[in-house]
């Protein structure tokens, strides 16, 4: 079965990088507006050779963690506060809904206006996409606690930290991993958006020059390395995620 | 609620280990309990049959606190009840196990929750419910036995004078149930704690309990009778059901079940 699988999405990978390449040879697919799989491979085998694209992955890589880690740290403790705390939750709800409902890409801009073209622009904007996804998966995590769990914990005896610890922790840590590997997904968004906005430097400003000279090779071959990059954080995500909540899977 | 000498004897030397006095619960317009009456003495193992949906649980969340009477009182060895009740253990009718713990660690909470270090004592546990080589598994491996085993423990170690029983066994088949009382009774016969054991079996009550207190079918659910069950103990629960006295018993309490029993289906 498991081989079956991987044979198979090997087969398909083929055939549309080998789909792709005749089509471009044959002039049915135009190299112009597509390029084609063995130019693509080309540019990044240059790229790599001269070393230089390792400042941009760098770059791209710094932003987004600071944007991660940032925003999912004050998610999560937003989360535990108000998910602790119904008349907080009560008070802040209308004022989270609104800056939820904010197309977050509109602020990309402005903060590039306040934090200037450096990387503080990239992390802020990367961050209120994180924080977001990190604060209702937390908040729902903690809502979420069974009741009886807590009942039964704290009539044998937990103080609410130990209750925080033993019993809510756990709890939304589940919810909170949930919504991980899409939150980082959504740092390296606000990274590339940023840097495509204005920046000196990242693989969003690689894809934004390679545009600019209407370099369909160089803005694909800056797309296929920066969907590698994230595929690898998230492999990594995916471990750590399964390590932390093998409880829920029954041996 | 019951008159037998001893029951009296008791109640004068030591506090009940429960007392509601008039009682009533309301969730909102919806009156659960009313005018409860009920005494559960030190030491009494008392059984609450009703049938489902008459307010049993809302009498155990009474009882262990976790809910306040919305009329009358309840006193809980001989003060009065306010927060949560520091002398009950609770044996939840749902899994109350922490799913990230594994089965070990939840036997030790009490002990975890207190700084102790419990895992000796979850090892000694885990022999003697016959769970050697499972306390490293977590409780989403675990049967619907082996999980109600460890809830007992977890509930019965921290030695809380009264311990609270919400239909603990109904989940389960007959066997692992019939086995969990035996392995219940034999618990309780070390040291004859305090037991409120609530279920709509009428033959678990008899040969788990002292007392058996029925309930009226809900809303305003309060007691209408009780019996004392003077079955000689230990109890072999597999063949009680055949005994004489069982029956006869059974026969009696039936009687004042079954009209509730039809009242709450027809309401």
């Amino acid at each position: 079965m498991r081989a079956k699988v991987a044979a198979s999405r090997l087969g398909l990978a083929a055939v549309l990088l080998i789909g792709w390449e005749a089509g471009a040879r044959a002039g049915v697919i135009d190299p112009f507006f597509f390029s084609r799989p063995a130019l693509i491979a080309a540019r990044l085998t240059e790229w790599f050779s001269t070393a230089q694209i390792w400042r941009h992955v760098g770059l791209t890589l710094l932003e987004a963690l600071l944007a991660f880690v940032i925003g999912s740290a004050a998610g999560i403790v937003l989360g535990f506060w108000l998910g602790r705390w119904p008349l907080g939750a009560a008070v802040a709800e209308p004022f989270l809904q609104t800056a939820n409902a904010l197309p977050r890409v509109v602020l990309a801009p402005l903060f590039i206006f306040w934090f200037g073209l450096g990387i503080w622009s990239k992390v802020a904007f990367g961050m209120t996409l994180v924080f977001f996804l990190v604060f209702f998966n937390t908040y729902r995590g903690v809502r979420s606690v069974d009741r009886v769990l807590i009942d039964n914990a704290r009539l044998l005896g937990a103080s609410e930290s130990q209750l925080l610890r033993h019993v809510l922790m756990p709890s939304a840590l589940g919810w909170i991993f949930s919504g991980l590997e899409a939150s980082i997904g959504l740092a390296m968004v606000g990274a590339v958006v940023g840097e495509y906005l204005g920046a000196t430097g990242g693989l969003g400003y690689v894809i934004a020059q390679a545009e600019g000279l209407l370099d369909t090779t160089g803005m694909l071959a800056g797309m296929t390395l920066l969907a590698a990059v994230v595929l690898a954080i998230a492999a990594v995500v995916g471990r750590v995620e399964r390590h932390l909540l093998r409880w829920q899977q029954p041996r | 609620m019951y008159r037998s000498q001893k029951g009296r004897y008791n109640k004068m030397l030591t506090p009940a280990a429960l007392q509601f006095r008039q009682t009533g619960r309301a969730f909102g317009p919806r009156l659960a309990v009313d005018a409860l009456n009920l005494t559960v003495a030190a030491g009494e193992f008392v059984a609450l049959v009703g049938p489902s949906g008459c307010g049993k649980t809302t009498i155990l969340n009474l009882a262990a606190g976790l809910i306040e009477p919305t009329k009358g009182e309840v006193e809980s060895f001989g003060a009065p009840l306010k927060g949560l009740n520091p002398k009950v253990s609770y044996l939840f009718q749902q899994d109350a196990l922490l799913p990230w713990k594994t089965l070990e660690e939840n036997i030790a909470l009490s002990a975890t929750l207190s700084g102790r270090d419990g895992r000796d004592e979850a090892r000694e546990w885990l022999e003697r419910l016959g769970l050697e080589g499972f306390g490293d598994y977590f409780p989403a491996a675990a049967s619907g036995g082996m999980k109600k085993r460890v809830a007992l423990a977890q509930q019965w170690i921290p030695r809380r004078p009264l311990l609270l029983m919400d239909e603990p066994f109904s989940a389960l088949d007959i066997h692992t149930r019939q086995r969990m009382e035996t392995e219940l009774l034999q618990l309780w016969d070390e040291d004859r704690r305090t037991v409120l054991f609530v279920t709509h079996d009428l033959e678990e009550a008899i040969a788990l309990a002292g007392v058996v207190c029925v309930l009226s079918a809900g809303p305003a659910s309060t007691i209408i009778n009780s019996y004392r069950i003077d079955l000689p103990r230990p109890r072999a629960i597999a063949d009680l059901r055949l005994d004489p006295r069982f029956q006869d018993l059974y026969r009696n309490i039936w009687n004042d079940l079954r009209p509730e029993v039809l009242r709450s289906h027809a309401g």
